[in-house]
């Protein structure tokens, strides 16, 4: 009975000797797979529970172990689209068939749809923010939306807000009540002009010409007209009147603008917006009429260039013109634990009884991690440490087999004595 | 994983130096060129355990940039006063020639002077006539240069005016590709480098102002505050005049709808190649016209003819000098605008022309049919009355016009000669300013390109440099290719 058991135990080593030279095999294997998790193997005893008198051999089993929480080193590369996470956080992707997975693979290009897709075929997962900021995130895939740059079309901003902010001339002459820019006569004369682009609601540049001119001492009127209505000579008169006039008063000690007077000027761009002008730190001072900073937001109609990803997870759509809007949010998830989960084909893992549920969070928060634009995470793979593992299970598995041969040998004699 | 980590950390070396190294062969590529900045690769550790250029960035100074745009400007607008100025000189003052207006009267005065020695020698009288003659043809010219000068200014404006919408354009394109480079992130410094290089040239055309605002956009201004770049170019439009004979007045010009030079400037520009332009053309040569053209009228003033009779009735005539307008004479004391180019010696008096030079001797060349211009009623020979007349009239005290920013009275002769030296004045105090202005624009120069230029010393420096640190990191994977040899070795 030993004899055969000295047998059984030594088949049961050799077996998960070669157990363990399969996940050095896989791990070799995987050596440059981007978001692998190194494969182990742990071993557990079989024993006979019997008496002590006699033993039984009993045999060994293999555990195989996923090291899935293992941080893998960052690689650099020039896509802003190749993400990784820097954390314990993992990012929500889904199959071909829509079924939701967890990765760490983030080699992600956009498809022919514009959606971000990585090398494995999985789509990347996130909530749109084009309705507004999230309030909260729940903890399950719904709501979650393939990132992609397809429902992101051109737009345009219409100016609401923008600067005027100039010197106007101390020693300018007094200009008569109806010689002033906003009496929109031939004769109107002015101190100081500045053209201004602002765009209106379809996103056709529209020219405010803002024309300043001295009322009285430390007294300023400031008139603001389309450009496009300007008289042959591109100046005054203007068709249809001054958009808006307003006056400005300084203090005449520090040549700021009195706390009575308007800080802002407010105009309607035609057909577009209520633009405000902020009018901080004009002032009247003296030297020449200097522009120190005139300019609106606001822009052309303008369609997506390309996708930014930020550390918070932030997907922001980079328009032609160098405008950004904050497109998506991507979120990372997690599980309570990490390494019990079940690696699907294609470097992603899906949740299994043992892992626990899935968590979602934001990129930033709690031991999540951030997200990191233009980095692949490698494999976790040690060339070095497979390789050693690989000599000992090699001497492990000869050593089971020269248990393996004595047994037989040792059978062999028992045979002969029989003749 | 600690010697694939190694690997990947020397490899991400390797292509930062790579990296690097085309930023140093681009810097020494460009070495010769001075809009060309200084390129440097800017690294960063990381992401994860590697080195990598995150961006490139140029060496830029804004405030030199500014210093060297605004003496350049000045610079430019002084050197095209100067040209004018030399161009008004040489063909109106060549002293050695003796052309000069002042020269002219001094040797008709001569002439008279020999004509009062011998009044009965007609040869001398021819000559009196042929110095007036050659006066007058010198007065004609000069003003014909003057002319010509505003005439050539007026061009060069709207060459410079085109130059500017032309290089506006440029910028709008330029400013574009920074503008969207810049919030991507990518490589922008050729392009900034280029736009920078635009600014340089309109500076030359104009004084310009520079605002820089979100994601390197910029916006540009005339120094007097007219936008001329603001997201889009502004219109920079001129009408080119095309008779600046006498004392037409130029168009002006106008940016943005905003008369910035010229007629009923508003927002006047104080430098750039346009600003001295329009200075020659509508004021320091309409200046110099002006005195032309009160010479030519003390000229004729002073050659006048009054009515000898017992009781004078008809008012003076034209003499030996005469004008389009004659036989009248000019109102005295102000400027009749153009007179230096219709001034003639009257044919009465030009015996090529038919006429009789002693008329000078006896008078009556305004008409001599009238005996009420006579002054040598009794035609002897030896009259000397109204030659000597003449040679006081010439010395005599007149007023001139006191817009002309000489001396509003004096002797025709003095009033001659301040012209001259007024002229040489103005050239020599306009040519030293353009050596000051251009030893300033030459210090901004070189100031800038000390800062930002390519310096070829420390370009080969830093090649040894990363040389260097490729070799290093080259040595690091191949090591760590050996240790792993000696693993599967181990393993075989």
């Amino acid at each position: 009975m030993g004899l055969y058991g000295v047998m059984t135990t030594s088949v049961s080593g050799m077996s998960v000797q070669s157990d363990r030279m399969g996940t050095v095999a896989d791990n070799i294997a995987n050596v440059d797979t981007t978001g692998y998790k190194t494969a182990s193997t742990e071993f557990a005893t079989l024993v006979a529970e019997g008496r002590v008198l006699e033993y039984v051999p009993g045999s060994v089993s293999t555990i195989a172990r996923r090291g899935v929480s293992e941080q893998g080193d960052m690689t650099y590369t020039k896509s802003p689209t190749d993400l990784a996470v820097s954390g314990n956080g993992f990012f929500m992707v889904q199959s071909s068939a829509g079924t939701p997975y967890l990765t760490r693979a983030g080699s992600f290009v956009p498809n022919s749809e514009g959606e971000l897709v990585n090398a494995a075929g999985f789509k990347l997962l996130g909530y749109s923010l084009l309705g507004g900021d999230l309030s909260s995130i729940i903890n399950s895939p719904a709501g979650l939306e393939v990132v992609g740059s397809a429902n992101l079309g051109m737009k345009a901003v219409p100016s609401t807000t923008g600067a005027f902010q100039v010197n106007l001339p101390a020693g300018a002459a007094v200009t008569a009540t109806a010689d002033l820019p906003g009496a929109n006569a031939a004769t109107s004369e002015y101190a100081g002009k500045t053209s201004l682009v602002t765009y209106d609601n379809l996103g056709n540049e529209v020219v405010l010409d803002i024309y300043s001119a001295k009322t009285a001492a430390n007294t300023w009127q400031v008139a603001v007209y389309d450009h496009s209505k300007a008289s042959a000579s591109g100046g005054f008169p203007y068709t249809g009147g001054a958009l808006t006039t307003s006056t400005l008063t300084f203090d005449g000690t520090t040549g700021q603008l009195a706390s009575t007077s308007p800080s802002s000027l407010s105009v309607t761009v035609p057909n577009g917006a209520a633009l405000t002008l902020n009018l901080t730190n004009t002032t009247q001072l003296a030297g020449d009429y200097t522009p120190q900073k005139a300019t609106a937001n606001g822009n052309a109609p303008a369609a997506v260039d390309r996708l930014e990803i930020s550390k918070g997870g932030i997907v922001t759509a980079i328009y032609a013109d160098g405008s950004r809007v904050d497109a998506y949010k991507i979120p990372l998830a997690n599980v309570a634990s990490p390494d019990n989960l079940t690696a699907i084909s294609g470097n992603v893992f899906a949740t299994s009884k043992s892992s626990g549920d899935l968590q979602l969070g934001t990129a930033n928060t709690g031991s999540l991690g951030q997200v990191v634009s233009g980095a692949l995470e490698k494999s976790t793979v040690d060339l070095a440490s497979e390789l050693t593992e690989m000599v000992e299970a090699q001497r492990s598995y000869t050593a089971n087999s020269k248990v393996f041969q004595t047994g037989a040998q040792l059978l062999d004699v028992l045979v002969n004595l029989v003749r | 994983m600690a010697l694939t980590l190694s690997v990947d950390t020397a490899r991400s070396s390797l292509s930062a130096t790579a990296e690097q190294i085309s930023v140093v062969s681009r810097n020494i590529a460009r070495v010769g060129d001075p809009d060309a900045t200084r390129k440097t690769g800017r690294l960063v550790s990381g992401p994860g355990a590697g080195v990598s250029v995150a961006g490139i960035d140029r060496s830029y100074n804004p405030l030199l940039l500014n210093s060297y745009l605004n003496s350049n400007s000045n610079y430019q607008s002084q050197t095209a006063i100067t040209t004018a100025l030399d161009q008004i000189q040489s063909t109106v003052d060549e002293t050695d020639l003796e052309r000069s207006p002042a020269a002219l009267i001094a040797k008709l005065n001569s002439a008279l002077q020999s004509y009062s020695a011998t009044p009965q020698n007609p040869a001398v009288a021819a000559t009196v006539v042929s110095a007036a003659k050659d006066l007058a043809t010198a007065l004609n010219s000069a003003s014909a240069t003057v002319t010509n000068v505003r005439r050539q200014a007026d061009s060069d404006i709207a060459a410079s005016v085109d130059n500017i919408n032309n290089l506006l354009s440029q910028f709008k394109d330029l400013n574009n590709q920074v503008v969207k480079g810049a919030s991507q992130g990518g490589d922008i410094t050729d392009v900034l480098d280029s736009r920078d290089a635009v600014l340089k040239q309109l500076s030359s055309e104009v004084g310009i102002r520079t605002v820089t605002r979100d994601n390197g956009d910029m916006a540009i201004y005339t120094d007097s505050g007219v936008t001329l770049f603001d997201k889009s170019p502004r219109q920079v439009a001129f009408q080119q005049t095309q008779d600046l004979s006498g004392g037409a007045t130029g168009g002006a010009v106008y940016a943005d709808g905003v008369p910035i030079a010229g007629t009923d400037h508003v927002m006047a520009i104080s430098s750039g190649k346009l600003a001295g332009l329009v200075q020659v053309r509508d004021e320091i040569a309409p200046s110099y016209q002006s005195q032309l053209d009160e010479i030519a009228r003390g000229l004729i003033e002073t050659f006048a003819e009054t009515d000898q009779s017992a009781t004078p009735t008809l008012p003076p005539a034209a003499g030996l000098f005469t004008y389009a307008g004659g036989p009248g004479v000019p109102p005295s004391g102000s400027v009749m605008a153009g007179l230096a180019g219709s001034i003639t010696v009257n044919k009465n008096a030009d015996p090529t022309q038919g006429g009789n030079a002693e008329l000078v001797r006896d008078g009556g060349i305004s008409n001599p049919g009238n005996p009420a211009y006579t002054y040598n009623t009794t035609g002897a020979a030896s009259y000397t009355d109204r030659i000597q007349a003449l040679m006081s009239n010439i010395d005599a005290e007149r007023t001139f016009d006191s817009s002309t920013q000489l001396p509003p009275s004096g002797s025709i002769s003095s009033y001659a000669k301040g012209s001259v030296s007024w002229l040489e004045a103005l050239r020599q105090s306009a040519s030293s300013e353009a050596d000051y202005r251009k030893t300033v624009a030459d210090r901004a120069t070189s100031a800038l390109s000390q800062v930002t230029g390519v310096n070829l010393d420390e370009e080969m420096t830093n090649l040894l440099d990363l040389e260097r640190t490729f070799q290093a990191s080259s040595r690091l994977i191949n090591t760590v290719d050996s240790m792993l040899s000696t693993l599967l070795q181990a393993v075989g």
